[in-house]
């Protein structure tokens, strides 16, 4: 069916392509320009009767069209007036020069549904085109906008394929967090993607990865970023409004490629890019290895006599001439490498206004830099829009994507096989069958295949029965199915082989109905638009799994025959039936373009809503004020753009499942007279009177420009706070159940956004230069918590013991830690208790090795009680980055062109809990459990001998340090500074000369190299600051980001 | 034109500060926070009079509070509700430490180098912490004792997130008993026997019988020499009596290490007694040293010699007695075989 209808397509195309008139042609060819001599790229040609569009200008202005001879050309850019050029016999060439109307102000923007111009939205939106990043590939785009836009705050802390990092747009939403220890995490809040007009939540499918079960791809990352047009972030309310009822947390636009040109466009793109290992861990390696564990032995063993047998009790430290033990492995190198990847794109589009079509088909391989991970992506984009009349038009869209990847034996995010096995000692030898070490083979070896499908079908027709009146219907449907097969053989698994299948599939069907008024009076000084629509969603998705041990052998890798009694599956718990409706209403009114006032309400109802107050009802209000139309502002030669305008909106996202508000049942783990019984779930109480979450946002803006726009500054204020959020509270033990979840929790972000383009006159007109830069303040503040209470610490059940401290008025997510000032050089350093006479000590039972010592590290004593206990932790640090933003740089001299992109992270702290990790394998010098690899000590400052002023605490007292802990992971030494500015991307291009290309039968062509994540500057003591978790900890098993260097290759037909 | 600049400005101006300044007022203040979770493990205390009782991790901090919090003492009444006039709010002096006692400090010097007189009230409530004191000062003489009703206080917490009143706190002090074991009643002060026993006899053979000596049979007492010489240092006899209560030479403990059984300095046998300058109270504090027993709570003797035993072994006897001595003074402990005297041969 589906390749019907490309074929039907490609047939249309092939139509077309012998439709061109057969008249007498002239060869004309030019450059359009602007006043500054900057060539025009995509500047729409056409001639004026009969009207058709003839074709495009290429990137540098530069167009060559064949048409009738003595017609007019007419020459169309947004932004620009419209130029007519009468074509004058003989005459072949021709250079023109296309007057700009006020630079960004004339563009239009699709907001709420509705084609805009950019001067009446009272929103903020910020735009970026596709084209800026389309040099580096890819799996998933969405970290390529990383320092691009003011507020959204991309970290892309993992490099696994595919995978995206955490994206935050003015600040995070929601303050929960699940899990404990190196596994907690932060609940996503991900602006909202809309794809060509169609809501896609990414939260629910990234929310998924991460916690375990599928491949974790999201749809996002099926869209080859060939095919994406522009790139449209909506920030505040009044933007979002419409999108209201997933909103909350802002939205995302993205608008795929589409034909607009007479003569079919064939272009395409090819890429080899090569992913390098970046920095890894520093460890010590065989004999220093030995000796250092020897040594720590000898000196901190409590007899000498006891130092001796514990030595020679362990091979691994005795047995040193026996090659099992003789080793001095780099666990990194068997897991890291570096891999060769291509990626391929082929764009066929073509068609005017009545009739265009677009087919994007793009391959993309990519191997991660972990060794057994890796995506390939199939893609195959169509869209084609027929617009008989002005009346009518039907569009269509029909994208199919597949994927295939594997993520080895972690899961979307996390490698913690890989985590733990490089964290294993380098006397341990190579990982193979005959050595034992089989978390490590079965990283490299788990056969982990995993498939991905997304089908999005879509139609939208309009139609106008009198001018000023538009209905518009839309109907979306969407299957993402993806399956997991993941196998480990037996001799990996205690002799059982595991054979792990995943399934899932969500359906999605999406339809909206609109109405659109447009009325003006007295020649544009009154303009009215209304619109109304409404919307519908149905969402379906269910996910299965089985676990099935013991198949025969290794050869059988499904489910043919397995053990009965060990093996398991059935559907997981995260099944959703999800319904929403939505009606929704707007109304502009514009004065002369001079006020623009905008309002909007809507009306949502979603399943997920308790029945107790099923609709939330969501306003919004805008203002804008162009300074620059009032008439004494005109006379401001200097002034070239002015314009204050200011937002109120509420917006909602559903939060919580079905279940949330009815309950569960659950089949019971016992039965009664032999039959399976079911009985209520009493983990959480149902509550019929949850809400969605919702976001309220003021939001005010000042933008400006002056020197013919060449330098333009945009300041954006904002204060947002969500309210409602779903948070899960203990309740007591009497009411059977014993959790409830409620709406009682808030959070508000307020701060500030700077942007910045500056594009200065050149002398030289062969040169061009562009600088943009942008920054955001935010802050991020606990306002309500469940119960009205007003600090709440939720313990932190694992080993990490990191709890999370709320308290109003705080940022939500710091970390909650014991202070260490340093270390102690002396015995006569520890303070004594007065009381007591006995020496500051760790907590717990009293034991003489919890007394602190010389060389142990210095915690406060918050209580003064002289133990260090749970009283004596101090909530400190921010693990959200305040400051985010980024520049970049555009250069270009004749057909070469150089861009830049930076982006920065500024005043953050962070966790380094791998280092953390690293220091506590000193714990077992006789590698009695798990000998893991040992930190260098000359690296770091610590403490050797009485006297040293170190900076780390001993870590050699192996006897002590269960008891007093000196490397505790929630411990400030090891808080750091996580800010850090990223050297992004570099671009270097050539454009053919097209003359010379043509001889080879193509229409332009540009050869490129790029680089991608170059350089990262900190002063972070691990690896990578950006490659921490939400909650801020460089946790050690993390995907490395890698460092890439593109070939790449864009050839036009 | 240049009015409408200025309006330009101010209107600037006017929409980003009533944002800003308009917007953060919403925000809660960041102070601390101040839950209902704070709690007293232990409310009725009834510490000992003369011993230094520290009642540590009574209190219970939940996750809604915020640390660090301050306590104080307040509402101390009699338990006929009237107010203590200056009992609890006078300071008496009591040595606190300032360096560590480990038992390996070699002379009264240096032990008391460690330490320090310091004034503090009797009942003292640590700032931060909670902890409460009673310390070795005062005496029954003015302090109430149970079985009287003793005092009642409340105690106030608070953070700069607010104060709290914790009611209900009972003191409930106990008479002296100088030294442990003993048997003195807390109530009355009386005993009901002036002595004590040994807390382990192992292979004491007897003169007269060859029998093994019981425990029951050596009974202990500890008493306090009321005329002894002013002097600084404070000391600790040990003395033996035989069966006919003749004194028994100690160098007959043939077995026995002296020198680190007490930490004690300058050790001399004057009338058959050993005589030891030591420091109060005994053990100095609770910390496992060679002269403490395992967890250091009591100073522990152990006095042994070489005997034949029944087989004609030469094989060492002991027994041995733990305790502890609070009030400072010239204190002895004497050994009474009961019955039998220990066979020396």
């Amino acid at each position: 069916m589906k390749i019907k209808f490309i074929r039907s397509f490609l047939v249309g195309a092939a139509l077309l392509l012998l439709h061109v008139a057969v008249a007498q042609q002239v060869l004309i060819k030019g450059r359009i320009t602007d006043k500054d001599k900057t060539g025009l790229g995509n500047v729409t040609i056409s001639v004026e009767s009969p009207k058709r569009d003839v074709g495009k200008t290429e990137d540098d202005g530069r167009f060559e069209v064949s048409v009738p001879a003595k017609s007019v050309l007419l020459f169309r850019l947004q932004g620009y007036l419209p130029l007519k050029q009468p074509l004058s016999a003989g005459k072949t060439t021709y250079n023109l020069m296309m007057e700009s109307t006020t630079q960004e102000l004339e563009e239009t923007v699709v907001v709420g549904y509705q084609q805009r111009a950019r001067s009446t939205l009272t929103g903020s939106v910020v735009s970026i085109s596709g084209k800026e990043i389309q040099d580096i590939p890819s799996g998933n785009w969405v970290e390529l906008l990383q320092g691009r836009v003011a507020g959204l705050n991309i970290q892309n802390n993992t490099g696994s394929p595919g995978m995206r990092g955490t994206i935050a747009l003015r600040g995070i939403s929601n303050i929960n967090v699940s899990g404990s220890g190196d596994n907690a995490f932060l609940t996503p809040t991900s602006p909202l993607f809309v794809i060509d007009g169609v809501p896609v939540d990414e939260n629910t499918g990234f929310e998924y990865g991460f916690e375990t079960a599928g491949p974790g791809l999201s749809p996002i990352s099926m869209i080859p970023p060939e095919d994406i047009e522009s790139i449209d972030i909506l920030k505040d309310a009044q933007a979002t409004a419409l999108y209201g009822s997933r909103g909350a947390f802002g939205v995302i636009l993205v608008t795929t490629k589409r034909g607009n040109s007479e003569v079919p466009i064939v272009r395409y793109t090819a890429q080899t890019f090569f992913n390098a290992v970046p920095a890894l861990r520093q460890t010590l390696g065989g004999r220093q290895e030995r000796w250092m564990r020897v040594d720590q032995i000898l000196r901190y063993d409590t007899t000498l006599a006891r130092a001796f047998q514990r030595i020679n009790d362990s091979p691994i430290l005795a047995d040193s001439l026996n090659p099992y033990w003789n080793n001095s492995t780099d666990w990194q190198s068997y897991f890291y490498r570096n891999t060769i990847n291509q990626s391929h794109n082929l764009d066929i589009s073509g068609g005017r206004q009545t009739f265009n079509y677009k087919v994007n088909m793009g391959y993309f391989d990519e191997r991660g830099i972990i060794e057994n991970t890796g995506l390939k992506r199939y893609t195959l984009q169509t869209n084609m829009q027929y617009r008989p009349t002005e009346q009518f038009m039907l569009m269509a869209n029909v994208n199919s994507s597949l994927a295939r990847n594997s993520v080895g034996s972690g899961n979307a995010t996390m490698q913690s096989g890989v985590g733990r096995s490089v964290n294993t000692s380098s006397l341990y030898p190579a990982p193979s069958i005959f050595t034992g070490s089989m978390e490590a083979l079965s990283a490299l070896s788990v056969n982990d295949d995993n498939k991905t499908g997304n089908f999005v079908s879509q139609v939208e027709m309009q139609y106008e029965p009198f001018r000023g009146i538009r209905a518009t219907s839309t109907l979306n449907f969407t299957y993402f199915a993806s399956t997991k097969d993941r196998f480990t053989p037996e001799l990996l698994n205690g002799n059982r082989s595991l054979l792990y299948n995943y399934y899932d599939r969500r359906n999605r069907l999406y339809n909206r109905n609109s109405l659109a008024y447009t009325k003006s009076w007295m020649h544009g000084t009154h303009l009215l638009n209304l619109f109304g629509f409404s919307e519908m969603e149905m969402t379906d998705y269910r996910a299965e799994t089985s676990n099935l041990v013991g198949t025969v052998n290794d050869r059988f890798q499904a489910g043919l025959s397995y053990d009965t009694r060990f093996s398991g599956g059935g559907t997981l718990d995260n099944m959703t039936n999800y319904r929403s409706v939505s009606y929704a209403g707007s109304a502009m009114y514009s004065f002369k373009s001079r006020y623009i006032v905008e309002g909007t309400y809507r009306v949502d109802g979603t399943s997920t809503t308790g029945g107790a107050s099923p609709w939330s009802y969501n306003p919004s209000v805008g203002l804008r004020w162009n300074i620059k139309e009032e008439g004494f502002a005109k006379d401001i030669n200097w002034l070239d753009n002015a314009l204050i305008r200011g937002t109120y909106g509420r917006n909602i996202t559903p939060t919580g499942s079905l279940s949330d508000l009815y309950g569960w049942y659950k089949i019971d783990p016992q039965t009664y007279n032999n039959r399976p019984t079911t009985s209520l779930d009493l983990i959480n109480a149902p509550n019929v009177n949850l809400r969605p979450q919702s976001s309220t946002q003021w939001s005010g803006a000042v933008e400006f420009g002056v020197l013919h726009n060449r330098l333009s500054f945009t300041y954006e204020a904002y204060y947002r706070q969500s309210d409602q959020i779903l948070r899960s509270k203990p309740i007591a033990d009497h009411n059977a159940f014993a959790n409830v979840l409620t709406n009682e929790t808030s959070l508000v972000n307020y701060g500030h956004e700077f942007m910045l383009n500056f594009r200065p006159k050149m002398a030289n007109p062969d040169w061009n230069f562009t600088f943009g830069a942008n920054a955001a303040i935010n802050r991020d503040r606990t306002a309500a918590l469940p119960d009205g209470v007003r600090q709440l610490l939720q313990p932190d059940g694992s080993a990490f013991d990191l709890p999370q401290l709320y308290r109003l008025g705080r940022n939500p997510l710091g970390f909650v830690l014991y202070n260490y000032e340093g270390v102690y050089l002396r015995d006569e350093d520890v303070p004594v208790n007065p009381l007591t006479g006995l020496r500051y000590r760790a907590g717990g039972t009293l034991a003489e090795g919890r007394f602190f010592r010389a060389g142990d590290p210095k915690f406060t004593d918050i209580n003064g009680d002289y133990i260090l206990d749970e009283n004596d932790l101090v909530f400190v640090g921010n693990s959200q980055p305040r400051i985010t933003g980024g520049f970049n740089t555009f250069t270009q001299y004749k057909n070469w062109s150089l861009t830049t992109s930076f982006s920065f992270t500024l005043d953050r702290d962070i966790l380094n809990t791998a280092l953390t990790d690293r220091f506590r394998n000193y714990a077992d010098p006789a590698g009695v459990g798990f000998a893991g690899s040992y930190v260098p000590l000359d690296v770091y400052n610590v403490w050797r001998n009485q006297g040293d002023n170190a900076d780390f605490p001993n870590v050699s007292d192996f006897t002590r340090l269960p008891l007093y802990n000196p490397y505790r992971y929630n411990s400030t030494l090891f808080l750091e500074d996580g800010s850090y500015l990223k050297f992004n991307s570099a671009t270097l291009g050539y454009n053919f000369d097209r003359n010379w290309t043509r001889r080879f039968g193509i229409s332009s062509a540009r050869l490129y190299i790029s680089g991608f994540n170059l350089y990262n500057f900190n002063r972070y003591s691990g690896p990578d600051p950006e490659l921490v978790t939400a909650l801020g900890r460089d946790a050690s098993s993390g995907f490395p980001n890698r460092r890439s260097y593109t070939f790449g290759m864009n050839i036009q037909f | 034109m240049k009015l409408a600049k200025h309006r330009i400005h101010t209107l600037v101006v006017i929409l980003t500060t009533s944002c800003l300044f308009g917007c953060t007022k919403y925000i809660p203040d960041d102070r601390d926070s101040f839950g209902e979770d704070i709690s007293y493990n232990v409310t009725e205390f009834s510490p000992t009079i003369g011993r230094s009782t520290f009642y540590n991790d009574i209190v219970s901090v939940g996750p809604n509070t915020s640390q660090p919090l301050t306590f104080r003492i307040v509402n101390l009444k009699d338990a006929d509700g009237q107010p203590v006039s200056t009992l609890f709010s006078d300071k008496f002096p009591v040595k606190v430490w300032r360096q560590m006692y480990d038992g390996t400090e070699s002379s009264i010097e240096e032990i008391e180098a460690k330490r320090v007189v310091e004034y503090r009230p009797i009942l003292e409530i640590l700032e931060h912490s909670g902890n409460i004191n009673f310390w070795n000062a005062g005496s029954s003489s003015y302090i109430r004792t149970q079985p009287d009703s003793g005092y009642t206080f409340d105690v106030e917490v608070s953070n700069s997130g607010g104060r709290r009143y914790v009611r209900g706190f009972r003191l409930k002090p106990q008479r002296e008993r100088p030294y442990e074991p003993t048997d003195v009643d807390p109530e009355t002060g009386l005993s009901l026997s002036p002595h004590g026993f040994a807390s382990y006899v192992r292979g004491m053979l007897g003169q007269r019988t060859r029998g093994g000596i019981p425990a029951s049979a050596i009974r202990v007492y500890i008493r306090k020499l009321e005329n002894m010489p002013a002097t600084t240092s404070k000391t600790l006899t040990l003395s033996f009596l035989d069966s006919l209560l003749n004194p028994i030479d100690p160098r007959n403990f043939n077995d026995t290490d002296w020198a680190h059984m007490v930490h004690g300095f300058n050790r001399r046998i004057e009338d058959n007694k050993v005589i030891y300058d030591v420091a109060y109270p005994i053990p100095l504090t609770r910390v496992e040293t060679r002269y403490t027993s395992v967890g250091g709570e009591m100073a522990r003797l152990d006095i042994g010699y070489r005997q034949r035993d029944v087989f004609g072994d030469i094989v060492r006897a002991s027994f041995g007695y733990n305790f502890r001595i609070f009030e400072e003074g010239h204190w002895e402990i004497q050994f009474r075989f009961m019955g039998e005297t220990p066979a020396f041969n």
